[in-house]
C-alpha cells in the first residue's frame, strides 16, 4: 500500500485536529468582585497622610504614598479626589513634633513620634473636624513602614561536572551571597469624614529580595512594592475583576 | 382485549413521533447555542445568557447548553446559579474535559472570592504595642 507523503499526512492530521478544535470556543471572562466597603454615600475622598517612621529609608514615605494613592484613586474610583497642599495628618504631626533640621533623634524621639501618630489616628474629633473642613469626604489614612533588611547568608548551590570516565556528576556546595530585602507594611484606615468613625482597617505587607548583582535604589523598590499592594488597596473601595478564560461548547 | 389489538401497530409510530420531537428540540437547542456563542464572542453576555437558557429549555439533556449557561452566569456574577449549571452539565457528561476544566476554574475563582469575604469578616486583632528595645537609644539623622 502506498503511504501518503509526510506533508499531506501533516495537513490531513492538522485539518482533523482543527475541525475538532473549531467546535469549542475559548472566551475571556471577567467576574466581578464587590468592593469591601460601600462608599456610595461619599462623593469625595481625602488621602490625609500617613504615620511613618521619623527616620526614613531615603524616601519621603508619607507624601510619596499620598500622591501615588491620589493618582490611583483618580483613575480607579468614581470619587472626587481632594488634593491638599500637604497631607493634613503629617501637618498635624509636624506641629506636634517640631524638630530642627539635621538634629539627631533618639529612639525615644521616634517612639514619641509614633505614639503621637497613633493617638491622632484614633482621635475621632480630629477626623470629624478635618471632615468638616473638606465637606465630609471618605478619609484614607494609616501607618506605613518601609525597611531595608539584610538577607545575606549561605546559599546551597549545585553544579554539574564530568568525571574521568565522562559521567556527569552533581557537585553540591554552599556559597555566601549578599542579598538585601525591602519590606513595605501598610495599615490603611478608612474613616467617615462626617462622623470621624473608623469604617474599615486593613493591613497589607509586601517584600522584595534582591541579589548581590542587582543594584536597586530604595525608591524604585518602594514603587515596585506599591505596585503589588495597590490592587488590594483599591479593592477596598472600588469593585475589582477576576480575569480568566472559559470554554463554550457547541 | 380487542381494544388493544391495534396497539402493536401504533407503538412504533408513537415512539417515532417522540424521537422526532426530541430531535427537533435538540436541533432548536443547537441553533440557540450557536447564536448564543456568536453573541458571547461579541461580549453580549445578557443575550447569550437568554439563548443558553432557551437551549436548556428546548433540550434539558444538553450538557453544552448548561455549560455555556454556567459561563454566562459566572461572567454576570451569579455564582450560585453558575455552580448549579456547571454541575448539571457535568452530571450529563461526566467525562467531558472542557466542562470539567470550566468547573475547576470556576471553583478556584470562587474559593478566592470566599477567602476574601472570610478574611473581611474575621475579627480584627487589637494593636500590639512595640516591645521596648534592649538596644538602648539609637542615633539617626532626620532628613
Amino acid at each position: 500500500m502506498k503511504t501518503p507523503p509526510p506533508a499531506l499526512a501533516l495537513f490531513l492530521s492538522s485539518a482533523v485536529l482543527a475541525s475538532g478544535c473549531a467546535s469549542s470556543l475559548e472566551v475571556p471572562i471577567e467576574t466581578p468582585l464587590k468592593s469591601k466597603l460601600d462608599v456610595s454615600k461619599f462623593r469625595r475622598v481625602l488621602v490625609a497622610g500617613f504615620v511613618t517612621d521619623l527616620a526614613d529609608e531615603g524616601i519621603d514615605l508619607a507624601p510619596e504614598t499620598s500622591r501615588l494613592l491620589q493618582n490611583q484613586l483618580r483613575s480607579a474610583s468614581k470619587l472626587q479626589v481632594i488634593e491638599p497642599d500637604r497631607p493634613p495628618l503629617n501637618q498635624a504631626l509636624a506641629k506636634a513634633f517640631k524638630q530642627a533640621e539635621d538634629v539627631r533623634v533618639t529612639r525615644e524621639d521616634r517612639d514619641r513620634y509614633r505614639a503621637e501618630g497613633e493617638r491622632i489616628l484614633g482621635d475621632g474629633a480630629f477626623w470629624r473636624k478635618l471632615g468638616e473642613e473638606y465637606q465630609n469626604p471618605l478619609i484614607v489614612t494609616g501607618k506605613l513602614t518601609f525597611e531595608e533588611q539584610n538577607r545575606s547568608g549561605f546559599q546551597q548551590e549545585s553544579s554539574y561536572t564530568r568525571d574521568s570516565r565522562g559521567r556527569v556528576r552533581e557537585v553540591r556546595g554552599n556559597r555566601y551571597a549578599d542579598r538585601k530585602a525591602f519590606t513595605l507594611s501598610a495599615d490603611f484606615s478608612f474613616i467617615d469624614g462626617a462622623t470621624g468613625r473608623l469604617l474599615h482597617k486593613e493591613r497589607f505587607s509586601e517584600e522584595v529580595v534582591y541579589g548581590e548583582e542587582q543594584k536597586v535604589s530604595p525608591l524604585s523598590s518602594y514603587f515596585e512594592l506599591m505596585d503589588r499592594l495597590l490592587p488590594n488597596f483599591l479593592g477596598v473601595i472600588s469593585p475589582q475583576k477576576i480575569r480568566g478564560t472559559r470554554v463554550l461548547l457547541p | 382485549m380487542t381494544r388493544f389489538r391495534f396497539l402493536p401497530l401504533f407503538a412504533p409510530l408513537l415512539l417515532l413521533s417522540v424521537s422526532l420531537a426530541h430531535a427537533d428540540g435538540d436541533k432548536d437547542a443547537k441553533k440557540e447555542i450557536a447564536f448564543g456563542i456568536d453573541v458571547a464572542r461579541r461580549g453580549l453576555w445578557q443575550e447569550a445568557r437568554f439563548r443558553f437558557e432557551m437551549a436548556t429549555t428546548k433540550n434539558p439533556e444538553s450538557a453544552s447548553a448548561f455549560n455555556n449557561l454556567g459561563v454566562t452566569l459566572e461572567q454576570q456574577g451569579e455564582f450560585d446559579k453558575a455552580r448549579a449549571a456547571y454541575e448539571r452539565a457535568l452530571q450529563l457528561e461526566p467525562k467531558n474535559l472542557s466542562i470539567q476544566q470550566n468547573y475547576d476554574l470556576f471553583r478556584e475563582a470562587d474559593e478566592k472570592r470566599n477567602r476574601k469575604l472570610k478574611k473581611d469578616a474575621a475579627p480584627k486583632a487589637a494593636p500590639t504595642p512595640d516591645p521596648a528595645s534592649p538596644m538602648g537609644p539609637e542615633l539617626v539623622t532626620v532628613r
